[in-house]
C-alpha cells in the first residue's frame, strides 16, 4: 500500500529550505559588506604605513631639541663671543608644613648660610607657610652641604641666573637683570621682550677686542693724568655701528648689590656736556654748507669780541686776520664766533637740528638724556655755541653728528645691533664740505693742536676740545674736561673709524708743562687707542696715507706744506 | 570558506602582526629618543657652563694681566705691521721690535 503524499509537509520543507537559503544569502551579503569595509580600512592602514615609512622621512622638527633650559637669550659680540648668558642653578626653599623641628632646621641651615636671619626664618616656619625662600642661586658646595644635612621639608628648585663672563667690560651697555632675570638697565632692559623669547642670541655690533683696548687705555690715561672719570666711543664711519663704548668708573654686573650710584651712570648716553672746541667742526661745516664762507674767507681775530660783560679770547696769542682753514686748525674762538654771526642764528639752529644736536639720540639703550638746549637763540647764544658753550650734548650724539659730516655727508644713526638696517638717505652736508672738514681735521693733527694724536703711516684726523668745568653755576678756569674726536683710516679717501675720548678733570703735570688742555692728555690717550685699534683690525700702514681732498689745500691761500707733519 | 576569505584573513593577520611590531618598535624608539634628549640636554647644559667658563677665563683683561706678568709682551705698534708687497724693513723699523734677535739682524743689515 502506497503511502499518500503529505503535501503539507512538503510545502513546509520547501518553505524552510527557502528561508535557509535566504538567510544564507543575507549572511553572505553581510559578510561581503563587512569584508569590504574591513578590507578598505586595512588598505587605508597599509597605505598610511607605506606613506609614513617610505614617503615621510623628514627629520624631527619639534622643540624637543631647542635649548629650553635657556629662559633668556644670550648676548654676543660681533664675533660671537659671549657677553651675557644664563646658567641653570639651584635655589633653596622650605615647606613649613613638612618641618617637624623648626628650631633644629634653622640652626642647621644657619651653619651653611651664616647670613640668614634666624629669628625671621623661625617665625615663617612656625607660621606653617608652604613656601619660604632660603637662598637663591646656590653654589654647588652649598647645595651639597644642604643635601648632607638631610632635613625634611627642605626643597631645591631649578632656577636660572644671568652671568656676565666679561665682568665690567661691557657693564654700561649690557646693563643687568634683577634676581628673577627681568632686565632693569642697559640692553637687558631695552631688549627685555626679545631676550625673554630665548630663541636666538642677540648679536651686538660691539667688538670684545676693541672694547678691551678702549677700556684699558682709558684706565691708563686716567692714572697718567689723574682724572676722576673718562669715557670713549668707537664707531664705524660707514654704518654707524658702535664698536666700543666705555664709561668709567664702571661696575661688575655680576655683583649688582655692590654698585655705587656714580658707577651706574653711562656718561656716553646719559651725560650731557659742553663740548668746547669740538663744536667748531659743526660750526665750520654749517658756515661752509650754507655758502656764507669759503675756506679762503678771512676774518680779523684781533678785534675784541664781547658777550655781555665777558671778553671772548683765544687760547694763544692774537692770530690777526686769518682764513677759515686757519681758524679751524688753530681753534680760534673769535674766528668761530664771527663765522657763526655771519651765518646767523636761524641757519645755525637749523643746521644743528638737522645734525641731531637739538633732540635726544636714537640708540637701543634706555639711558639716553636730552641735550640741554638754550631756550632763546640770540646772537650771544650763536657766539657761545660756535665754540662749544651754552649747548650740552651727549658724547654719542656729538660723535654721531661729526661722523655724519666727515663720512660723506649723510646722516649716520648710531646702533648697537649688528643686524640693524643701515639707512643713509638724509644728507647733512655736501660731499665737498665733508671732504673739506676731513682735510681740516687732518691738518689739526699734522699742524694744529692735536699733533700728539698722529700715528705715522695711518691717516689720522682729529679735533680737540677743552671746556671749563661748571661748578656751582660758575666756570672753574683751573679745572677742565678734555675731549678728542679722532678719525682713523688707511688713507684719506677711506675714513673707517671715528673715536670719541673724554677725560674728566685731567691734572696739570710737569710732563705736560703745566697745561691741561686736550692736546696734552686726550690726544695722546686717543693716539694709543687708535694705534691698538689699527693693529687689531689689521689696518696696514702706508708710506703716505694722505691725499689732497680739496684744491684749496694746494692753493697759495693755504700756508701749510701738504702732508708733512710739523713736529 | 572561500579562498578569498582565507586570503583576506591571512592578509589581515599579517598586517596586524606588522602593525603590532611597528607599534612596539615606535614605543621603544620613543623611549630611546627621550633618553637621548635627556642626555643631550645634560651635555648641552654642561657645554653651556663650560662655554661660559671659557669666556670668563678668556676675558681680555685677565689675559692681558697674565701676559704682562708671565710673558713680558707689549702691545704692538704701527711699525710692526707692513703690507706684503712692501720692501724689506729698514734698520729703524727692525730696531723698533726691541728684541735681541732683531738687534742681530739690524747689525747684519748695517754690515751689508
Amino acid at each position: 500500500m502506497k503511502r499518500p503524499i503529505d503535501h503539507t509537509r512538503f510545502d513546509l520543507k520547501s518553505s524552510f529550505n527557502q528561508q535557509i537559503s535566504h538567510a544564507l544569502q543575507m549572511a553572505k551579503n553581510r559578510l561581503m559588506i563587512t569584508g569590504v569595509v574591513f578590507s578598505f580600512a586595512l588598505l587605508m592602514v597599509c597605505g598610511r604605513l607605506v606613506d609614513l615609512m617610505l614617503f615621510r622621512q623628514e627629520p624631527l622638527t619639534t622643540n624637543e631639541f631647542s635649548p629650553s633650559f635657556l629662559n633668556r637669550s644670550e648676548i654676543l659680540d660681533c664675533h660671537g663671543q659671549v657677553l651675557a648668558t644664563t646658567l641653570v642653578t639651584s635655589s633653596l626653599c622650605v615647606n613649613g608644613k613638612k618641618i617637624f623641628d623648626p628650631e633644629d632646621t634653622v640652626i642647621k641651615l644657619k651653619t651653611v648660610f651664616p647670613h640668614l636671619s634666624e629669628k625671621d626664618l623661625l617665625k615663617k616656619i612656625q607660621e606653617k607657610k608652604t613656601f619660604i625662600w632660603i637662598q637663591r642661586h646656590l653654589t654647588p658646595h652649598q647645595q651639597q652641604a644642604v643635601i648632607e644635612l638631610g632635613l625634611p621639608g627642605v626643597e631645591f628648585i631649578r632656577d636660572h641666573r644671568r652671568i656676565y663672563p666679561q665682568e665690567a667690560l661691557f657693564s654700561h651697555v649690557l646693563g643687568y637683570t634683577d634676581i628673577d632675570n627681568n632686565g632693569i638697565a642697559g640692553l637687558e632692559k631695552s631688549m627685555d621682550v626679545d631676550l625673554k623669547r630665548g630663541d636666538a642670541p642677540l648679536v651686538l655690533s660691539l667688538d670684545l677686542r676693541l672694547q678691551h683696548v678702549m677700556r684699558d687705555e682709558l684706565i691708563k690715561g686716567m692714572d697718567e693724568f689723574g682724572c676722576i672719570g673718562s669715557s670713549g666711543i668707537l664707531m664705524d664711519v660707514d654704518t654707524g655701528h658702535v664698536l666700543a663704548m666705555v664709561s668709567l668708573p664702571d661696575f661688575n654686573p655680576n655683583k649688582i648689590d655692590r654698585i655705587h650710584q656714580d658707577q651706574r651712570f653711562n656718561k656716553n648716553t646719559s651725560g650731557v656736556y659742553e663740548m668746547g672746541s669740538i663744536m667748531k667742526i659743526a660750526n665750520t661745516a654749517m658756515a661752509l654748507e650754507s655758502g656764507v664762507v669759503q675756506l679762503h674767507s678771512t676774518f680779523n681775530t684781533s678785534e675784541p669780541l664781547k658777550v655781555g660783560r665777558f671778553n671772548i679770547t683765544d687760547y694763544r696769542a692774537n692770530y690777526g686776520t686769518i682764513n677759515v682753514a686757519d681758524i679751524f686748525i688753530h681753534s680760534s674762538n673769535k674766528g668761530a664766533a664771527r663765522m657763526a654771526l655771519m651765518a646767523g642764528t636761524d641757519k645755525q639752529k637749523a643746521f644743528l637740528n638737522k645734525l641731531g644736536y637739538l633732540s635726544p639720540t636714537t640708540i637701543e639703550l634706555p639711558e639716553v638724556s636730552s641735550p640741554m638746549v638754550p631756550k632763546r637763540w640770540r646772537d650771544a647764544t650763536a657766539i657761545t655755541v660756535s665754540y662749544g658753550y651754552g649747548l650740552a650734548l651727549s658724547p654719542l650724539q656729538t660723535l654721531a653728528g661729526i661722523t655724519s659730516i666727515i663720512g660723506g655727508g649723510y646722516k649716520v644713526k648710531p646702533t648697537l645691533l649688528k643686524e640693524a638696517p643701515i639707512l643713509k638717505n638724509e644728507r647733512i652736508v655736501s660731499a665737498k664740505v665733508s671732504n673739506q672738514i676731513l682735510q681740516l681735521m687732518r691738518y689739526v693733527v699734522t699742524h694744529g693742536t692735536s699733533k700728539r694724536a698722529n700715528i705715522p703711516g695711518y691717516f689720522v684726523a682729529g679735533k680737540t676740545g677743552t671746556a671749563n668745568l661748571l661748578l656751582r653755576g660758575t666756570y672753574n678756569k683751573a679745572r677742565v674736561t678734555t675731549t678728542f674726536i679722532g678719525i682713523l683710516g688707511e688713507e684719506a679717501t677711506k675714513p673707517k673709524y671715528a673715536l670719541f675720548v673724554r677725560l674728566d678733570d685731567p691734572q696739570r703735570l710737569k710732563k705736560t708743562f703745566g697745561f691741561n688742555a686736550a692736546g696734552w692728555n686726550a690726544a695722546p690717550v686717543s693716539k694709543r687707542i687708535l694705534e691698538r685699534v689699527a693693529h687689531v683690525v689689521g689696518l696696514i700702514p702706508k708710506n703716505n696715507p694722505d691725499t689732497v681732498l680739496d684744491p684749496f689745500f694746494q692753493s697759495a691761500n693755504f700756508k701749510y706744506q701738504p702732508n708733512k707733519c710739523k713736529e | 570558506m572561500s579562498r578569498l576569505t582565507l586570503l583576506c584573513f591571512a592578509f589581515a593577520t599579517i598586517i596586524g602582526v606588522m602593525t603590532f611590531g611597528i607599534k612596539q618598535k615606535v614605543a621603544s624608539l620613543e623611549d630611546h629618543l627621550q633618553k637621548v634628549i635627556k642626555e643631550s640636554r645634560h651635555f648641552e647644559e654642561a657645554m653651556h657652563i663650560l662655554t661660559a667658563e671659557w669666556n670668563y677665563l678668556n676675558n681680555p683683561v685677565r689675559l692681558q694681566r697674565m701676559v704682562e706678568k708671565h710673558l713680558k709682551l707689549v702691545a704692538g705698534t704701527a711699525d710692526h705691521l707692513a703690507a706684503l708687497d712692501r720692501k724689506s724693513p729698514t734698520k729703524h723699523e727692525v730696531l723698533s721690535y726691541d728684541t735681541r734677535a732683531m738687534m742681530q739682524l739690524a747689525d747684519q743689515l748695517e754690515d751689508s
